[in-house]
Formats: structure tokens, C-alpha cells, sequence
């Protein structure tokens, strides 16, 4: 039977116990009510025109907050069709449970056994889920829930995509993820570099606290404008999705998090200098789009930096060089974009930092960085980012032993990038991890 | 079994009980007419047992020496592959199918890169998919020796093994001439393949489909009209069609029911459409069809060999692809005929470089499965017939 004719069939026999069909590929997948999911096993394997005599396969899928399906995959000699039938497991991600098939089919029951191995399915009426069928007797957890992290890739960076998060972490921890030991240079190296770091971040750090001495009172007032466009894209309920997600959006995400943080509360203080220019950026951003695009118009703080002829030439300044830095482009970027690679990498930022801090170097041009060929979004320089803050050093993780492999990245290649100015090269040896390593750790405590 | 002995104890329910043998603790109860009946017994089969092909363990209770139940303990080989795909991108992801299943890698590869074209909608070139076609089949060869030759080992004749891999090793070299692999190929690319054969691979290939066609006629003197290969396994293991199915075993175990069940024939992928693939079947479904059977279809991948080797068009091997692959959003299910039977990959994407989701539905699993049902009534002296004619590789049971 084709899928169409299958899945009129199944509607018909089944009537109010499917809940969905999807036709994809030419397979049919039927979403059954979990506890009609053996009566509808049934149906497939006694009725003669379904006669689904062959059982596949089952296994669980990480539905994210919906918890789990199973999914069930029969098969048909005699009339040569398939058909997938989906269950979403009662008891949400905590206590997902099942009925049991494996009275129907005699193969259901080690792929019922690996369902619970894997995702923590029980399935009532099962003979005996235990001993674990794949995993050792004493195993915690269940490795295929995508809030189980791999131990590896929690002590240390992987080249590959980053692990996935866990589902219900919304505060971005991803401090594990680069807290792995510099290891690797002298002593003497390490204290030699350890010491030009220092200095160096000594002099942007006596910069910065002068140039925001300087701005607080501009700053301040448009930051609360900045807040309010962010809310409606950025609100609580859409994180836990993108917390969920897999990979270096992820990260990036969480760095931006960072960022988000340190502008709407007082930059408490953050000795370096680029944490100083997100905050000045946030201001510029939200202002010049305000007066630009003349969004939503009830900013508190719209008219206070006109009080200020020269910074407000300044802020023109940054809006003009990057028309689309309004508010709402930079929330979405935040907070909902995180299935948008391009949306994640708010444009308005990096052309801001450059007008606003004249002891910065040029921000690396788009042209600098390797374009992705398949990435439609629009190419933007990496935003900046505090040296203290977690995310080059989980960049630098991904870069290592991947050269050749982050040329083909695409849309990660600009991430690779660190903010600093000093340090604004190719990630990729490890000696130029180990280094950034240290640099990091320096300004951390110098900060503080 | 009956047998006279004097009865030593009493015991308070009527049984009489003698001690074993000396040296065991166990004790042989004696009821009625001095009439033996034993005690259970559990016995570990491996996990090293040279049958196995890997870190299987069997628990077997005996009741004297049949087999009262067998519980196959599967995992000593779990490396999380399935995990570890949700981490790597396509690329990545073949180099890790390949080794599941170690005996069928170039089979393997096939699912993933079927999978992601078909999602990507990418139209592989003529040339790489007769190559792979034909790739698939030296590999079904490989692996088919190496089952014919160990199965012979396990039953005690030690020749079939030298000879099958004595073939073995002539097409590992013309593999390794174009993979540049051994064992683990990585010759496939989504889109095609990593490059084009090395030029008098054809000329190569043909001599070598006449070498192993001379050479399968000898496994069937050594085996197929010996006596106490016949002895050993004609009966055994005797397999039903209805409950194959049920347990969703596939490949040679699953043939030799009589059931010509073969995705290439009824679902053909690749160019297997455009050729008339021979599916080999049993009558009696027990261990020595399941071998024969295996026999047989190294015959058939030779006959599709040939086939293809007077088929393919000149032409790329690649297709140009996006700097990263991505496979859009949804699922797919793509199942191949393995060696072993029935491999089936369910990629789940949520439209990323990497998988939300891969299973992988290996046939080693589902028939593994199955061998407790086989052995529970079969006599002890008869598992290693049994286990070895399931034709298994433990990792890809474990994954």
C-alpha cells in the first residue's frame, strides 16, 4: 500500500487514537496516544491488509520539553510497506512511561530494554527491563537524553561541536566547558607571558575605568531603553529552547547572555576594556535605532544623551555605520535566534566598539573573514566580548586540532575570532590556545 | 536418561539425593527407580568464547544437557556510537559507521550517505553509484568468507578458514588499492565517493570474481558433503519464518526460513534497480541452510560484480557540496541489505551539520535477539552450530 492509502487506512481503523500523521520521504510516521500505542501495534500486525509482520526497529527520540517518543518501525513482507508509529511517553522528560509490545512482537523486547538503557522509557507490562541491556549494572543516568553530557567533553574542549545542554539549564554553565588546566608551556614561559599580559591589561583597564567614569550618566538611562526592547523577543519562555540546543549557538549564546547581563545590570567593576564597549554599544545601539527607526518611542532615557553634543555625534556615528543595529535585531539575536546562526551574531555591535573606543584596533573587516558559502544571513564581524569571560577560551577549544576542519565550518569560522584586539588571530595551535589560556586567567584576576 | 544407583540419603520429602562426583558440589537427585534427574545448572559462555566473534556472554541454565534457557549478556562492547553521532557532522559520522559492524563498513556508510542525500535531495553521480554498488558487493564477499571460514573452524575443520582467508587478503589488497582501507574503507562521501578508482581496478576485480568463483565451489566440497558438518548441523537451530520476522531477523538467518527477504531486490537503493540481484534461499531455516545460504550468496555478489564492472560509465565520482552539510529538518529512515542482514539508519535532523538522532538498527542485533530462542531446548554440544550460523559481529550488536 502506498503511504497515502496506509495512512487513510490507519485513520480509518484507528479513528480517534492517531493524533498525527506526517508523510516525509514517502515513509509514514503515525503519532499514536501513548496508551493506544499496543492496540495500534495490534491493528498493524493482525489486520490482513496492513499485515505488518516484520518488526524492525524502536527506539526513543529527545523531544526537548515534551520528553520522549518511541518510535516504532514495522514492516511488511507479504505487502512490502512500512510504517512508523510515534508515541510520546507519558510523565514528561521525569517519569516517561510506555506500554509494553513486546507480547505482540518478540524483537520488542531488547529494543524496549535499549529504549529504557537510553532514554529512562519504562515500558509497563515489560517482563524485565533489567539488568541494562547496553550500559554496566551500576550506570547513572541515561546516555542518550540529551541532558546527559559525555565526560570528556566536560573536562575538556572537543574540536568537534560542543556538547549538547541540558535541557532545563538555563544558566548558561558553560564554565565547566573551558576550565580545562593550561598545561603544556615552561613555568618560565607561562610567568613570562603571564607578566606582558598583565601590563597590558593593566593600561585598558585604567582606560576603561576612566572612559566610564565619563560615560555612566549616558550610558545608564539608555541601557534601560535597550531593556525594554529587549523584552518582547527575549522573554523567559523562549530560552529553555535555545538552552537546549545543540552546540556552538549555543556557546555563543551564553556568551551574549554574558554580555546581555553586564549591560542591564551596573557593569560591576569590569576591568577590561571591551566589556566596557558592549556597554557603551548597547547604549549606542539602542539609541541611535531608536532615533532612527523611531521603534516603539516611548524610551525613557531617548532624549538624555542629547544632553551630550559630543557623545551623541558618537553614537550617530555608530548607528549610521550600521543601519540595521536596532534593538530588536540584537534581542533576536540573543535570546530567540539561537536557530539562526546569523541572527546570533548581532551586526550593529562590532562597528559601535570601533567608533566608540578609539584605543582599540580596526575591528577585522567581513572581508577578513572567511565568508560561509551556504549561510545566507548577513556575515558580521564577531561582537565583542570581554577577555574574562568564558567564551574565548571555549573558542579556543574548538580550534584545536581542527584547522582543516574549521575551514569547512562555515558559519563558525567568524567565531573563531576572539574580541581581543591582541589577540585577533586564527585560533588552531595549541600554543596559541595555551596562550589565550593564560591571558584570560590574568585578566580575570586582574579585574577583580 | 535412567540409570540404577543405590540410593545413599534420605530426605524428608521422599527424593533420595547422592553426591556428585567427587570434586563437585553438586548433588544428582535420584527419584522413583533410581530414575537420575539433575539440578540446574548455569554455565558462562564467554565473554571470550572464540564462537562468539567478539565479547558476547551467554548464560546458559542446563537441565542435564540441554539448554533450559540462554540469556545472551550483549554489551561489553557498547561505545556509545549513537552518542557520539549526535556530536559529529556527516563527515565525521561516516568514518564512525563504518566500524560497527567492522566485517561490513563499506555496507554501513552506505545507510548514512543514502540517508543524508536523500534529505538533501543531492543526485549522485552515475559513475560513484555503480561504484559503490560494486563496493558493496566486495565487501558482502569479505565478509562472507570470513563467516564461511570461521563457521568450518568452529565445527572443527580448520581448512576453510586458511582458504577463505587466503581470498580474503587478495581483495583487501585490490580494496586497500582504491579505499586505501583495509578493513575500515571511508570511501564514501555524501554525494559520492572520496575518489575515483585507481586505474586496472576493473581489469583486477574481474580476474579476482573468476578466483573466488573457482574458490566458493571448494568450500562447497569441503563442507557442504561432509559427513559430520551435516551431522552438526542439519536440524539445528531450526528457525521458523513467522517467528523470524517477529524478532525482525534479517540477512542469511532469515533466507534460509525461505523467506526471500532482501532490500536490495524489494526495496533496490543505489543502482541495485537496474540489476538482477539472486536472493538465495533455505527450505528448513536450520544451521546448515543458514551456511549455505551465506555460500550461495558470495555466488550472487559475484554475479552482481560482474555486472557492474561491465556497467560503469565514465564520469565524476562527486557532486559539488555546500561548504557544510547540513540535512534539513525531519527524519528518514534508510535501511540496506548488510551483509549480516538488514541495516537500517533513522536519522532524525533538526537541520544542523550533526544528527539530533541517529539509530542505528543493526542486524546483529535483532538476530542476537533471536538466539535465545534457538537454543532453549537445543543440546550444549549444539550451541556453538547454532551460535556460530547466526552470523554476528558483536559490535554490532553493541554499537
Amino acid at each position: 500500500m502506498a503511504p497515502e492509502a496506509l495512512a487513510d487506512h490507519l485513520l480509518e481503523r484507528l479513528g480517534k487514537r492517531v493524533v498525527d500523521h506526517v508523510i516525509q520521504y514517502g515513509q509514514l510516521t503515525v503519532t499514536v496516544a501513548p496508551e493506544a500505542l499496543p492496540s495500534a501495534v495490534q491493528l498493524c500486525r493482525d489486520d490482513p491488509r496492513l499485515a505488518f509482520d516484520f518488526f524492525d526497529f524502536m527506539t526513543g527520540v529527545d523531544e526537548r520539553e515534551d520528553g520522549f517518543a518511541v518510535i516504532t518501525h514495522l514492516y511488511s513482507v507479504r505487502h512490502r510497506h512500512h510504517i512508523q508509529i510515534r508515541a510520546l511517553a507519558t510523565g514528561g522528560r521525569d517519569e516517561p512511561r510506555l506500554p509494553t509490545i513486546s507480547h505482540l512482537y518478540a524483537g520488542a523486547n531488547w529494543h524496549e530494554r535499549e529504549a529504557y538503557d537510553m532514554f529512562g522509557v519504562v515500558f509497563d507490562g515489560h517482563p524485565r527491563l533489567l539488568p541494562r541491556i547496553l550500559t554496566v549494572e551500576n550506570f547513572e543516568g541515561f546516555p542518550l537524553r540529551k541532558d546527559f553530557l559525555l565526560m570528556t567533553r566536560e573536562v575538556k574542549p572537543w574540536p568537534g561541536l560542543k556538547e549538547p545542554k541540558a535541557v532545563e539549564d538555563t544558566d548558561g554553565e558553560g564554565d565547566g566547558e573551558g576550565a580545562a588546566p593550561a598545561t603544556g608551556p615552561s613555568a618560565e614561559d607561562k610567568a613570562r607571558m603571564a607578566r606582558e599580559k598583565a601590563e597590558r591589561a593593566k593600561a585598558k583597564a585604567a582606560e576603561a575605568r576612566k572612559r566610564r567614569a565619563q560615560e555612566q550618566a549616558v550610558a545608564a538611562p539608555a541601557d534601560s531603553g535597550a531593556g525594554d526592547a529587549v523584552e518582547p523577543d527575549g522573554d523567559a519562555v523562549e530560552r529553555p529552547e535555545g538552552a537546549g540546543d545543540v552546540g556552538s549557538e549555543k556557546q555563543a549564546q551564553m556568551a551574549y547572555s554574558t554580555g546581555d547581563d553586564e549591560r542591564a545590570g551596573e557593569p560591576e567593576g569590569a576591568a577590561d576594556a571591551s566589556g566596557e564597549a558592549i556597554a557603551k554599544d548597547a547604549a549606542a545601539g539602542a539609541v541611535g535605532g531608536d532615533t532612527a527607526a523611531g521603534a516603539s518611542g516611548d524610551v525613557p532615557g531617548a532624549e538624555q544623551p542629547g544632553t551630550d553634543p559630543a557623545r551623541e555625534a558618537e553614537l550617530a556615528a555608530g548607528a549610521d555605520a550600521q543601519p540595521g543595529g536596532t534593538p530588536g535585531v540584537e534581542a533576536e539575536g540573543r535570546h530567540a535566534g539561537a536557530d539562526d546562526q546569523a541572527g546570533d551574531r548581532p551586526a550593529a555591535e562590532t562597528p559601535g566598539m570601533v567608533s566608540g573606543t578609539q584605543d582599540v584596533e580596526p575591528a577585522r573587516s567581513a572581508d577578513d573573514v572567511p565568508a560561509p558559502a551556504d549561510d545566507g544571513g548577513t556575515q558580521a564581524p564577531q561582537p565583542p566580548r570581554g577577555p574574562g569571560e568564558e567564551e574565548p577560551r571555549a573558542l579556543a577549544g574548538e580550534g584545536v586540532g581542527s584547522t582543516p576542519l574549521a575551514d569547512e565550518q562555515g558559519p563558525v569560522v567568524g567565531e573563531t575570532y576572539t574580541e581581543d584586539p591582541e589577540q585577533r588571530r586564527p585560533v588552531g595551535t595549541d600554543a596559541d590556545d595555551r596562550l589565550r589560556d593564560l591571558e584570560t586567567d590574568v585578566d580575570e584576576e586582574d579585574g577583580r | 536418561m535412567t540409570e540404577t544407583t543405590e540410593p545413599m540419603l534420605s530426605q524428608p520429602g521422599g527424593a533420595n539425593v547422592v553426591p556428585g562426583p567427587p570434586g563437585e558440589s553438586m548433588l544428582v537427585e535420584v527419584r522413583g527407580e533410581g530414575e537420575l534427574s539433575t539440578q540446574d545448572m548455569s554455565l558462562n559462555i564467554g565473554p571470550q568464547h572464540p564462537a562468539t566473534h567478539g565479547v558476547l556472554r551467554v548464560v546458559i541454565d542446563l537441565d542435564g544437557e540441554r539448554i533450559a534457557r540462554a540469556t545472551p549478556v550483549i554489551g561489553y562492547m557498547h561505545r556509545g556510537f549513537e552518542k557520539l553521532a549526535e556530536a559529529r557532522d556527516y563527515r565525521q559520522i561516516i568514518a564512525l559507521v563504518n566500524r560497527h559492524d567492522w566485517l561490513s563498513s563499506f555496507c554501513n556508510e552506505m545507510g548514512v550517505v543514502l540517508a543524508v542525500e536523500r534529505m538533501m535531495e543531492l543526485e549522485v553521480p552515475e559513475r560513484a553509484d555503480w561504484i559503490r554498488v560494486l563496493m558493496c558487493e566486495w565487501t558482502r564477499v569479505l565478509n562472507h568468507l570470513m563467516f564461511v571460514g570461521s563457521f568450518g573452524l568452529e565445527l572443527g575443520a580448520i581448512t576453510p578458514v586458511f582458504f577463505a582467508f587466503r581470498e580474503r587478503e587478495d581483495i583487501q589488497h585490490l580494496m586497500e588499492s582504491a579505499t586505501g582501507g583495509r578493513l575500515h574503507f571511508t570511501y564514501n562521501r555524501v554525494g559520492g565517493l572520496k575518489e575515483d578508482l585507481p586505474r586496472g581496478f576493473l581489469a583486477a576485480s574481474e580476474q579476482m570474481v573468476r578466483n573466488v568463483r573457482m574458490r566458493t565451489q571448494e568450500y562447497r566440497d569441503l563442507l557442504q558433503g561432509n559427513e559430520i558438518f551435516i551431522a552438526r548441523t542439519r536440524d539445528v537451530g531450526v528457525l521458523d519464518p513467522q517467528t523470524a520476522l517477529s524478532y525482525g531477523v534479517s540477512g542469511p538467518p532469515l533466507q534460509a526460513t525461505g523467506v526471500a527477504e532482501d532490500s536490495r531486490v524489494t526495496e533496490p537503493y543505489s543502482k541495485y534497480g537496474q540489476i538482477d540481484v539472486h536472493v538465495p534461499v533455505g527450505t528448513n531455516g536450520d544451521s546448515f541452510d543458514r551456511f549455505m545460504v551465506l555460500v550461495d550468496r558470495i555466488d550472487a555478489s559475484l554475479d552482481i560484480i560482474e555486472h557492474v564492472l561491465g556497467s560503469i560509465p565514465p564520469g565524476p565520482v562527486t557532486t559539488k557540496l555546500p561548504k557544510v552539510v547540513k540535512a534539513p529538518e525531519g527524519a528518514i529512515y534508510v535501511r540496506t541489505e548488510n551483509p549480516l542482514g538488514q541495516c537500517g539508519y533513522y536519522l532524525v535532523s533538526d537541520g544542523r551539520k550533526n544528527p539530533w538522532r541517529l539509530k542505528m538498527r543493526t542486524p546483529s542485533f535483532n538476530n542476537v535477539a533471536m538466539v535465545p530462542h534457538l537454543l532453549e531446548g537445543a543440546l550444549l554440544s549444539d550451541m556453538i552450530a547454532v551460535l556460530g550460523s547466526v552470523f554476528f559481529v558483536v559490535g554490532d550488536v553493541d554499537r
